[in-house]
């Protein structure tokens, strides 16, 4: 669904983008994911055609971002991280106005508003003005709008940013919902966010894509893990399974097998098994590290 | 063409829902009134109809150096500001597109301004007077013409930046020079005035309220407005090339 090949984009005096590359495939939904600063709105605004890049190109659906930008335009639904909506105006009364702009016919626009405002919980707010509503519910409105004309790719800039949790929760069961039957590209510093609701991620930082992958394969990629701990040193375990962190009485696994094998080398050394846990990588800490460059998965 | 219209209609919607333009509007008819009620009518009698139509036709124009910039301010300088510049660009329609919308929607309204000015002949010829039509219907013309290059001047200045009182600012500065630039230039710098003069709007504007309707000045005026709007589609392009 997007191609982005050495995307580079360059303001005075300073690099936004460098060299950027990555793809996102036709019905999945992905989090971008970096650091404020780190290049993912100059990304998002070259994919959405509100600028070119410097160098380099983005194709969205197989078409050019730059010499197809009409075309582009057509087939995405884009909410900024603003989500600048007109305040004077009622909620189907703006709807209506996004939806002829984008190109529903005047027949079809109604039946557009009514599925894109009952699938936003917007019902009971679609007659009231903009400027009244809440910033979840203005949220929401951005995302009617950039639905109303049942685009292929959702491109999400930051949805959740400034919510309270439960307007957080709320967008975010949407987002669920919303890829279910398209492509989404959700941009956002909130990893948990992008755990939850995201099959794919890339990771930008200072204008670099460090890592583009499944968010399973990554947070795989240094395995699920598990420690025992033994209480008192173990001379008998295989020396690279010893916990770096701890003394030699914890034992680190990264299959369930070898913690179960490790688990009976300290009962035949006549230890006790304290503990038997689990643990798995989060996204935090994968994207710590990886924007720390202690790893590359790129 | 389909999307310029709904732009349009969002636009004079927006432009007619806000208090500020009614009382341009309102302060228009009011300027208006008193100079046919204070000006013309103690100067000219109720006989000289032709001096009333010249008055009013300038006083017309004289009051879009002011007026206009007040109504334009607004257009793209406040998308700019609040962001929703944003919104409209991402959507399949045309910078060119959105610049013409906006600009006829200011158009319309500034129309508004001085609409009641044929009231002066209407009101003569409803109390006994015989107007003459055809330099009604002419300066009527030329002040559309003349406009609509000072609403695409304002749509310009509006265009250059977010700040509202700043578009206000160059647009009143920009108005004034075309207008008067002309007849400024002091009389023994020939070659420049020539040129100027040729681009006179208030001579342009003098002429029509006489009855003449020059092909030239017509040409003059379109080619102005296509100008600057061209000019205000390229200030909102700035964002592909910074």
């Amino acid at each position: 669904m997007i191609q982005v090949e050495n995307l580079t984009k360059r303001y005075a005096g300073f690099t936004a983008l460098d060299r950027v590359s990555f793809e996102v495939a036709e019905g999945t939904v992905v989090g971008f994911l970096g650091a404020n600063g780190a290049g993912k709105t100059t990304t998002l605004r070259i994919l959405s055609c509100f600028m070119p890049p410097s160098e380099g190109c983005a194709r969205v659906g197989g078409f050019d971002t730059v010499r197809q930008g009409h075309e582009v335009r057509r087939i995405i639904g884009y909410l900024p991280e603003s989500v600048p909506l007109y305040g004077d105006m009622r909620v189907d009364e703006y709807l209506r106005f996004r939806a002829r702009l984008k190109g529903v016919t005047a027949a079809a626009a109604q039946a557009a508003i009514d599925r894109v405002v009952s699938r936003c919980k917007l019902t009971e707010k679609r007659r009231n003005l903009i400027k009244a509503l809440s910033k979840g519910q203005r949220q929401r409105v951005g995302i009617a709008d950039a639905l109303v004309h049942d685009p292929r790719l959702l491109i999400l800039d930051e949805p959740t940013s400034g919510l309270d949790p439960d307007q957080r929760l709320e967008v975010r069961h949407l987002i669920a919902e919303l890829g279910a039957d398209r492509t989404v590209l959700l941009s956002t510093h909130i990893l948990p966010e992008a755990e939850a609701s995201c099959s794919h991620v890339v990771i930008i930082h200072r204008g670099h894509v460090v890592a583009s992958a499944a968010t399973t394969a990554l947070a795989n990629a240094e395995g699920h893990w598990m420690l025992v701990h033994s209480g008192a040193p173990l001379s008998n375990a295989p020396e690279n399974h010893y916990d770096a962190v701890t003394d030699r009485s914890s034992i680190r696994c990264t299959t369930q097998l070898d913690a179960a094998a490790m688990a009976s080398v300290a009962v035949v050394a006549g230890r006790q098994v304290l503990e038997l846990s689990c643990h798995r990588r989060t996204l935090e800490s994968i994207f710590m590290d990886v924007v720390g460059g202690r790893s590359d998965l790129a | 063409m389909n999307r310029t219209l709904i732009l349009f209609r969002r636009e004079l919607l927006a432009l007619m829902a806000a208090p500020g333009t009614w009382v341009l509007v309102g302060l228009s008819w009011l300027w208006l009134g008193a100079l046919y009620r204070w000006q013309v009518l103690p100067s000219a009698g109720h006989g000289d109809l032709q001096y009333m139509l010249w008055q009013g036709t300038l006083h017309a124009v004289n009051m879009q150096i002011l007026f206009v910039p007040l109504l334009t301010m607004r257009c793209v300088s406040e998308e700019k500001r609040s962001g929703t510049i944003e919104m409209l660009v991402t959507a399949p329609v045309g910078d060119h597109e959105i610049i013409l919308a906006k600009f006829a929607a200011a158009w319309v309204v500034n129309i508004l301004l001085w609409g009641v000015l044929p009231l002066y002949s209407l009101i003569a010829q409803q109390t006994g007077g015989d107007p003459d039509w055809g330099p009604v219907f002419a300066a009527c013309f030329a002040l559309l013409g003349a406009g609509a290059v000072l609403t695409a001047i304002g749509v310009f200045a509006s265009s250059l930046t977010q700040n509202q009182l700043l578009a206000a600012f160059i647009g009143l500065l920009l108005t004034f020079g075309f207008l008067y630039a002309p007849r400024l230039v002091p009389a023994d710098w020939t070659w420049t005035q020539g040129v100027l003069a040729s681009g006179d709007l208030l001579r342009q504007v003098e002429e029509a309220a006489r009855g003449i309707i020059d092909v030239v000045a017509v040409t003059f005026q379109i080619c102005m407005c296509a100008l600057f709007l061209l000019f205000a589609t390229r200030s909102l392009e700035v964002r592909k090339w910074a």
